[in-house]
């Protein structure tokens, strides 16, 4: 069991890309929000 | 006593529990059984929806009990859930009951259970264990073969039964949290590729089934193909569009009865129907939150087990209400994906929770001490 401490900083490096999981949810949500405005508003 | 005194929260632990994320899938699973009882009330009374209550409360209580002890302890059992997992899934694929052409569910006691769900569980743990032991380094092909296999049997057999949907749920999973450990490119890369001439390969084989190419392809132009896939599209993105910006109102909605399964895979379509636009922003929103907060715990935990754990959840999440709402709304294939925590579904629903109470204690347990 590797704990946060010594190597709490290589870790965070390491698992930086987290932050690419927030990016997908935001360009998951926009392609359905555009598109249920096109079905539900627009059109 | 002693045991009821076990079954009790250490106070200073309390205080690091995620109520929000809590009530938030609550309200999200309460917004699922309304709309259930909406849905089937006229055809079926409340049975679904009192069936979805039970559901709920024995989930809730599921948390519960996974917050009482140690997140740590899982890993210790890791080997053995998973390997329940697979064995629950060759069982199903000798016992199971074959509906809708894919042998995905098997009868215990009266109640259908749906061994891929607990199978997907079991394979998150193993993979966050293994990387754990490797300390990340999952780019040595050792390691990297190791994690492969361990994914790969539960995949072939859910793909085996044949059950698209879960297998692609499973496949993303794993590329989330391989993507996040930092596996290479370059890796990434030539994985995909061969996945992509593979992809071509069967698909021009026998081994795709006729009704599962037509299920891919009629989401292209539902309006032009007249099979009931392209049929339940079509109804589906008629019943979305009628609800407008505010929707018809609780109980009013007409357009959702003629799609097939629509209180459990386009359960979103009546909540458009009825909710209108508004109604569906606020689930997005609410959905946006739990997600936030997951991340949050993923980046926050003191570990890689708990770290990988929670990234796998987020994956699931992420590609579940993507796959979903997209086949509700005509931008992606019908795989029979439920929308999470609001789906009709036992087995979709206490897999849910038990995989958002472990990531809960995760997030309860992020500092390395707790007196």
């Amino acid at each position: 069991m590797k704990l946060k401490g010594d190597d709490e900083m290589k870790k965070r490096k390491k698992f930086n890309k987290i932050n690419v999981l927030f990016i997908s949810m935001l360009a998951i949500f926009s392609i359905i929000i555009v598109k249920l405005y096109y079905i539900q508003i627009a059109k | 006593m002693k045991f009821l005194e076990n079954l009790k929260l250490n106070k200073k632990l309390l205080k690091e529990v995620d109520y929000i994320t809590i009530i938030v899938v609550i309200c999200i699973a309460i917004l699922g059984c309304v709309t259930i009882y909406s849905a089937t009330y006229k055809v079926y009374g409340n049975h679904y929806f009192k069936s979805q209550v039970i559901f709920l409360i024995l989930s809730l209580i599921m948390v519960y009990f996974l917050l009482l002890f140690d997140y740590m302890l899982i890993e210790n059992y890791a080997v053995i859930i998973y390997w329940a997992g697979v064995i629950f899934l060759i069982i199903n694929h000798f016992f199971g009951s074959t509906i809708n052409g894919a042998k995905c569910w098997i009868n215990i006691g009266g109640i259908a259970v749906q061994p891929s769900e607990f199978a997907k569980i079991g394979m998150i743990i193993m993979l966050a264990k293994k990387i754990d032991e490797m300390d990340g380094k999952i780019n040595n092909p050792k390691n990297l073969l190791q994690l492969i296999m361990y994914a790969a049997i539960p995949m072939i057999l859910i793909y085996r039964q044949p059950d698209m949907g879960m297998t692609m749920v499973n496949f993303f999973i794993v590329l989330g949290i391989v993507f996040i450990v930092g596996l290479d490119w370059k890796i990434i890369t030539a994985g995909m590729t061969s996945i992509l001439l593979l992809l071509i390969g069967v698909w021009n084989s026998s081994i795709i089934k006729p009704y599962q190419k037509t299920r891919l392809t009629s989401f292209l132009d539902p309006t032009q193909n007249t099979s009931s896939s392209g049929l339940q599209l079509a109804q589906s993105t008629l019943t979305v569009g009628s609800g407008g910006l505010i929707g018809s109102g609780f109980l009013k909605g007409v357009q959702f009865k003629n799609i097939p399964e629509n209180y459990t895979d386009f359960v979103f379509a009546v909540l458009s129907e009825e909710r209108g636009l508004i109604g569906v922003l606020i689930l997005l929103l609410l959905y946006g939150i739990i997600i936030y907060r997951l991340i949050k715990i993923a980046k926050n935990s003191k570990d890689i087990f708990g770290t990988v754990i929670s990234v796998g959840l987020v994956s699931n999440l992420l590609f579940s209400i993507f796959q979903n709402i997209g086949m509700n709304i005509g931008i992606m294939p019908i795989t029979g994906i439920t929308l999470p925590f609001m789906s009709y579904g036992g087995s979709s629903l206490l897999t849910s929770f038990m995989l958002l109470g472990i990531v809960l204690n995760i997030g309860m347990r992020r500092k390395k001490i707790n007196f």
